[in-house]
């Protein structure tokens, strides 16, 4: 039984091979019938034929070079539909009979392209597709974390003055930036839309290190006091709500009852904070309330001078200074790593 | 001896003696392979010699004979064809059931005409 079907899945191989290089194979085959008959021509007329009766009868003893051909092509590949459908019918039957065999088979086919694409997916965003920012792999969001509570959990909102004395005291990060909710109420015509916008700190657009689409991004004169209110948006955003028209930049719109002028519209791919618009905003001592009213959380990301892996360690002894005068046992720790200890 | 009393090959059997053949006597081209059939059957058997090759990429399929171009005895281009392991094997396997069978069937026989 087993023979029958491995000798069915071999000939089911070969017809599979036979899909391809047809035609050297017929011309090799012509070229064997040719010697053949020449080699039977001969002997006959060894035995006394006439050349004439010797190649008439070497065509008989051969046979139908036609009906060889088809029957050789028959074995060779899928002559119809039908035949291709029987096979496939027969490896089905195969596969129901030895469930175990075709259980692993599945399995393994599943788990393979499984494999296989999740593998893709990770080299096409860690290699082919990094994200579009300068340095992405050196950014993290800072935790904090009380050690001398033992407590599990961390919070990774800052209020306004830690976020300063954090930007301060810093010695370790090369750059930290924060970014705060910002609920934005626009009215356009009639109505009133509400989008996801994020104040965002000083130096924001230079730490990502990403051009505009259209326009420019925020610069530091943008956050001087008494500069005039502008603000950038989303790629998707704009697709979305204004249909890509480039007529909008530099146009005034009012957010949350101030008038801005949209200075840039950002590349696709640029989705800090998963906001809409971002809006230029200096933290401010003391300030506890934010965007729409609600107390003010600044969100922190840095990017560092060391290693990731190296971070947390490096992190925890940098950070003292920030946890000293803060009076709190507090350590600053990667996002994904675990608190610091000490 | 007429055509007509010669007995057809059986499709199959003829892929059992092609093996054997080969097994037998080494690398052979068909025209060699059809010689070989056609001498032992003594004239008995009716060998369409096209049927040889169609019988061979039948075993080639099976991965039981391989082929090679050469040069034949007398100077011509030929494909060789030899047996592998793999079709040694078969071949054991195949011989044992045509013994077994044709003694089945011999027997029975026997027992019919013995009635």
């Amino acid at each position: 039984m087993d023979n029958v079907r491995i000798s069915r899945l071999r000939a089911f191989a070969a017809r599979l091979r036979g899909l391809f290089d047809v035609q050297k194979r017929d011309n090799d085959f012509g070229e064997e019938v040719k010697v053949h008959l020449q080699l039977l021509v001969d002997r006959f007329v060894t035995q006394g034929m006439s050349r004439e009766e010797a190649a008439e009868a070497a065509r008989r003893q051969f046979g139908n070079t036609t009906i060889l051909q088809e029957d050789r092509r028959e074995l060779r590949t899928f002559v119809s539909v039908e035949d291709l459908g029987r096979d496939v019918r027969y490896a089905l039957r195969s596969l129901a009979r030895s469930r175990a065999f075709a259980a692993v088979a599945i399995a393994t086919l599943g788990l393979a392209i499984g494999a296989s694409t999740a593998i893709f997916s990770v080299i096409e965003n860690v290699l082919l597709e990094p994200f579009p920012y300068k340095g992405a792999s050196r950014m993290v969001f800072l935790r904090i974390h009380d050690t001398t509570r033992g407590e599990e959990g961390d919070r990774q909102g800052y209020t306004s003055n830690e976020f300063l004395e954090f930007d301060q005291q810093n010695h370790v990060f090369d750059a930290v930036i924060a970014a705060s909710d910002d609920p934005v109420l626009y009215k356009q015509g009639e109505g009133v839309e509400l989008l996801d916008g994020a104040d965002v700190t000083p130096g924001t657009f230079e730490f990502f290190g990403m051009p505009a689409l259209h326009g420019r991004v925020l610069q530091p004169a943008d956050y001087q006091p008494g500069a005039p209110p502008v603000f950038v948006m989303r790629q998707k955003t704009w697709m979305e709500r204004f249909n890509g028209d480039p007529g909008v930049l530099n146009k005034t719109f009012v957010l949350n009852g101030t008038a801005r002028t949209l200075i840039g519209i950002m590349p696709p791919r640029f989705g800090w904070y998963g906001a809409d618009v971002w809006i230029p905003e200096t933290p401010i001592p003391g300030a506890a309330i934010g965007g729409a009213g609600s107390t003010r959380r600044w969100f922190l990301l840095s990017t560092g001078a060391i290693e990731a892996g190296r971070l947390q360690a490096a992190s925890c002894g940098g950070c003292d200074g920030y946890c000293q005068p803060a009076g709190e046992n507090q350590c600053a720790g990667l996002s994904r790593a675990l608190p610091c200890v000490g | 001896m007429t055509d007509a009393k010669k007995a057809e090959v059986l499709q199959g059997t003829l892929d059992l003696m092609i093996l054997k053949t080969l097994d037998a006597l080494g690398p052979q081209h068909g025209f060699g392979i059809a010689r070989r059939i056609e001498q032992v059957s003594r004239d008995v058997l009716q060998l369409n010699e096209g049927t040889v090759y169609t019988s061979l990429l039948r075993l080639m399929q099976q991965g039981w004979i391989t082929a090679e171009w050469g040069i034949s005895d007398n100077n011509r281009k030929a494909k060789f064809y030899s047996i592998t392991a793999r079709g040694k094997k078969q071949l054991a396997v195949e011989t044992e059931n045509w013994q077994r069978i044709s003694g089945v069937v011999g027997r029975l026989l026997r027992l019919e005409g013995e009635r």
